[in-house]
């Protein structure tokens, strides 16, 4: 039970990391599906530059570079130039696989080091407890930054001039707009922001969860953040909740496996969200998606 | 307040020769001069569409204009770099037309973000007591917590000036910001005008209603087919002058004949109907009503007590608890379809958001209310563009809609041609009863003119409207019968009554 909490939280980390910045992305009314381009990205230049280096910590600062790198690559198609956010994000999706690919095949040769991890660092005495000790308190860093990050996006969506703002140009634009708030600024500045998150989400894989870079080995966890996002309802308590959920679930997925169990994996993929569609079908409520979600803004074009 | 300037400026703003065309060569502002002192108000008038919107939209940084000049306090704008920001940091602060709340968000979060007096951090309880005492001082009352989706679009209203008026701008525009609040609350936010304008601020005040024109302004200046046509001090001239000076022509006052009464049955016939409401005051509570062919039963009422409950169950998207709905004399299930195939049409309060899809053209509008197999329209389910199009043209003709170009979406149309549009439409199809909500919100006094002839039109032909509207002097001049709703409930308004002694009753002073 210790060890599945533990793989839980661990698993759910870079999946909170990536949602949590999609979630500040998509409060300012973007939608950023280029976040599994941008997590790829983020782990392939983690990888390289902390095995060049030797320094896992260089390896996170150029994951968060790259996440920016391609958030900016993102920004300037979605927001500046007003171009279908899909399509951008789609691009930059498939561009990031190709040069991530290209990379790894330049710089190694089909025969990849290994790079040097970031430890876990257990915190003494709390580590110890019974049942969520191990699962909370003897993590890497990156888990407590991933909680730790919650919090900061929760209380800056909430509790902060920059957060209100950047809800009201996600909800309106135009509202926001006349009431002489830079509406591209704040949306660009948001881009960047949860793609250095993305980046490091992406780092996480290749500098915790194992030590090698693979093509494609996000292999889908950028859309999970996406739906973590959705089904974390856009507020910072559901993105964790959510995120959890589907941490659990993978760790779940991986120890029936294991065991050589006669259910088919597909199962265990679909379970997740079989689970989470349930539990908001019978929560209910009123959370929805940003209004101005998925919509550029033209100040001259008529109102509506 | 005291102004550290050491010379006060003498034109809060100045504009010169000011052209804006959406179509080229089609200009909607061709050359505007309009001159704003400190310290006055300013009334700018117009028919619908003559380009007030657009020139207050040029001259807040959200509009470009093609030509012309700006200055602001005596110090000329550069118009390239001209943004909202940029207008905000000059002291310009506006009301706009079109709500520009973010309906999402509460009262209170709506007053705080775009105050750039804001810090780093949002406090909600500071921001609430903020916004408790702007609300005191300016004597608007208005539900801070709740969403501004939740509200009745005069409160809606008063949270749109109060967040102006908190700003303390230097030049303050006000674009239509009376058309759903009741006579005490225009006349608070008249007083708060005149406070502004004797402290050396300037006000730009947009209304249809002539009257309140003559009572505040001190200037006006009315523009016609893009052009300022005139300029006058407001002494110069009465409601009825403006008026013609704004349409070209004189409106006479409104003929209503008398009525014979009806023997057939009850058109609209309401029996204890309760229903939920959005907030406490607004929850329905036993109506009983009725309505006979070829009647006007105006319905009064301050906004948010029960008007848009009301209007919602008779739209069929409010489901009621108890209590019958009769059209024609048969129980009808209220439910949109239903109601409709009744003969009940129904002209939406909330024309942004029920009436209108502000995306789509006139023709996709027009044909939208209809049901989906309108033989007009659709051909085995195949929609047929073409008649489409013909039919939106010629309602847009017969309603003087500018443009009256089909295929022109309704964010396009100014606010006065998109109610019309909507009027045009539900009077389509001669409905047995027609459940007006404020049908002449935000059209001048021509347009509202026609409005009114054609419901009365309606009557004539034996149609039965009900008229709910919050402007006092609409129901007056209407209305066969009229009922007061407050608090969710009708309460009786006896014949003969006037304006005083309708307005006590809505405020629940009446001796019981
Ligand atoms: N974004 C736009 N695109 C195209 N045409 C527009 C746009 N905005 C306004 N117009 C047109 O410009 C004209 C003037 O509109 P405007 O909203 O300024 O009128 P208005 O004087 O405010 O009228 P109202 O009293 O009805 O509010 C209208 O004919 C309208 O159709
Ligand atoms: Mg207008």
């Amino acid at each position: 039970m210790e060890a599945l909490l533990e793989a839980s939280v661990r698993l759910a980390a870079p999946l909170l990391i990536a949602a949590l910045g999609e979630l500040w992305v998509e409060r300012s009314g973007v939608v950023n599906i280029g976040i599994e381009g941008t997590m790829l990205s983020g782990a392939f230049a983690g990888f390289a530059a902390a095995v060049a280096t030797g320094s896992p910590a260089v390896g996170l600062v150029a994951a968060a570079a790259a996440g920016c790198g391609v958030g900016i690559l993102f920004a300037t198609f979605a927001v500046v130039r007003k171009l279908d956010q899909i399509v951008v994000g789609m691009a930059v999706n498939l561009i990031a696989l190709g040069a991530t690919g290209l990379g790894a095949r330049a710089l190694y040769a089909g025969n990849p080091p290994a790079a040097p991890t970031l430890a876990a660092l257990p915190v003494p005495g709390l580590a110890e407890l019974p049942l969520l000790g191990p699962a909370l308190f003897a993590q890497t860093p990156f888990v407590y930054a991933a909680l730790g990050l919650a919090v900061v996006v929760g209380l800056g969506l909430s509790r902060t001039g920059a957060g209100l703002r950047l809800r009201a140009v996600g909800e309106s634009a135009r509202a926001a707009d006349a009431e002489g708030i830079a509406v591209d600024r704040v949306r660009f500045r948001a881009v960047i922001a949860g793609s250095a998150l993305a980046g490091v989400a992406g780092a996480v894989l290749t500098l915790s969860h194992s030590d090698v870079f693979t093509e494609g080995m996000t292999a889908g966890r950028g859309f999970i953040a996406l739906a973590v996002v959705i089904f974390g309802r856009w507020s910072a308590g559901g993105v964790v909740g959510a995120a959890l959920f589907f941490g659990a679930a993978t760790a779940l997925q991986f120890r029936l496996q294991a065991r050589g169990a006669e259910i088919p994996y597909p199962v265990f993929l679909m379970f997740p969200y079989l689970v989470t569609l349930t539990v908001l079908a019978v929560a209910g409520g009123r959370a929805r998606a940003p209004a101005d979600l998925g919509r550029p803004y033209r100040r001259e074009a008529p109102a509506g | 307040m005291p102004q550290a300037t050491s010379r006060p400026a003498a034109y809060a703003a100045r504009l010169h020769g000011v052209s804006k065309a959406f179509v080229p060569r089609r200009p909607v502002l061709d050359g505007v001069d309009l001159a704003v002192r400190a310290g006055e108000i300013h009334a700018l008038l117009g028919e619908n569409g003559a380009g007030k919107s657009t020139l207050m939209k040029i001259l807040v940084g959200l509009l470009r204009p093609d030509a012309g000049s700006i200055s602001l306090a005596d110090a000329p704008v550069d118009l390239d770099r001209f943004t909202p920001a940029e207008a905000v940091r000059r002291g310009i602060g506006m009301v706009h037309q079109v709500s520009a709340l973010v309906p999402a968000m509460t009262v209170v979060e709506n007053l705080a973000f775009g105050d750039a007096r804001a810090g780093l951090w949002f406090h909600p309880r500071r921001a609430r007591r903020a916004a408790e005492r702007l609300a005191a001082r300016f004597q608007l009352e208005v539900s801070l917590d709740r969403r501004v989706e939740d509200l009745a679009m005069g409160e809606r209203q008063r949270a749109e000036i109060l967040r102006a008026l908190g700003r303390g701008a230097r030049l303050l525009i006000l674009d239509e910001p009376t058309s759903v609040l009741t006579p005490r609350e225009a006349e608070a936010l008249f007083a708060s005008l005149r406070g502004l304008r004797d402290a050396g601020r300037a006000v730009i005040f947009i209304s249809h209603k002539l009257s309140e024109v003559e009572a505040v302004a001190d200037r006006v200046t009315i523009l016609r087919q893009g052009k300022a046509t005139a300029s006058l001090s407001a002494r110069e001239a009465d409601a009825r002058e403006l008026g013609r000076l704004m349409l070209g022509r004189d409106v006479p006052p409104l003929e209503r004949p008398a009525r014979t009464p009806s023997v057939a049955a009850p058109a609209l016939e309401i029996r204890g109907l309760c229903a939920p409401g959005l907030s406490e005051a607004s929850r329905l509570r036993e109506i009983d009503l009725r309505l006979d062919p070829g009647e006007i039963l105006g319905i009064v009422g301050i906004d948010g007590n029960g008007q848009r409950e009301l209007e919602e169950v008779l739209a069929g998207v409010r489901r009621p608890t108890r209590g019958d709905v009769c059209v024609g004399g048969r129980r009808i299930a209220p439910r949109p379809r239903a109601l409709r195939a009744a003969g009940l049409a129904h002209l939406s309060g909330d024309r942004d958001g029920a009436g209108l899809i502000s995306a789509f053209t006139l023709a996709e509008n027009w044909i939208l209310k209809g049901s989906h197999d309108d033989r007009r329209f659709f051909r085995r389910g195949w929609l047929d563009r073409a008649a489409a199009r013909r039919a939106a043209r010629a309602a847009a003709e017969r309603f003087g809609i500018v443009p009256a170009d089909p295929d022109a979406p309704i964010a396009s149309l100014s606010g006065g041609n998109a109610q019309k549009l909507a009027v045009a439409r539900e009077l389509d199809g001669d409905p047995s009863v027609l459940v007006a909500v404020n049908p002449t919100r935000g059209l001048d006094v021509g347009s509202a003119r026609f409005v009114h002839d054609e419901l009365l039109a309606r009557r004539r032909s034996g149609g039965a409207v009900l008229l709910i509207s919050t402007d006092l002097d609409e129901v007056l001049a209407l209305s066969d019968r009229i009922t007061a709703l407050v608090r969710g409930a009708l309460a009786a308004v006896p014949p003969g009554s006037d304006r005083a002694a309708i307005g006590a009753i809505l405020l629940g002073e009446a001796a019981a």
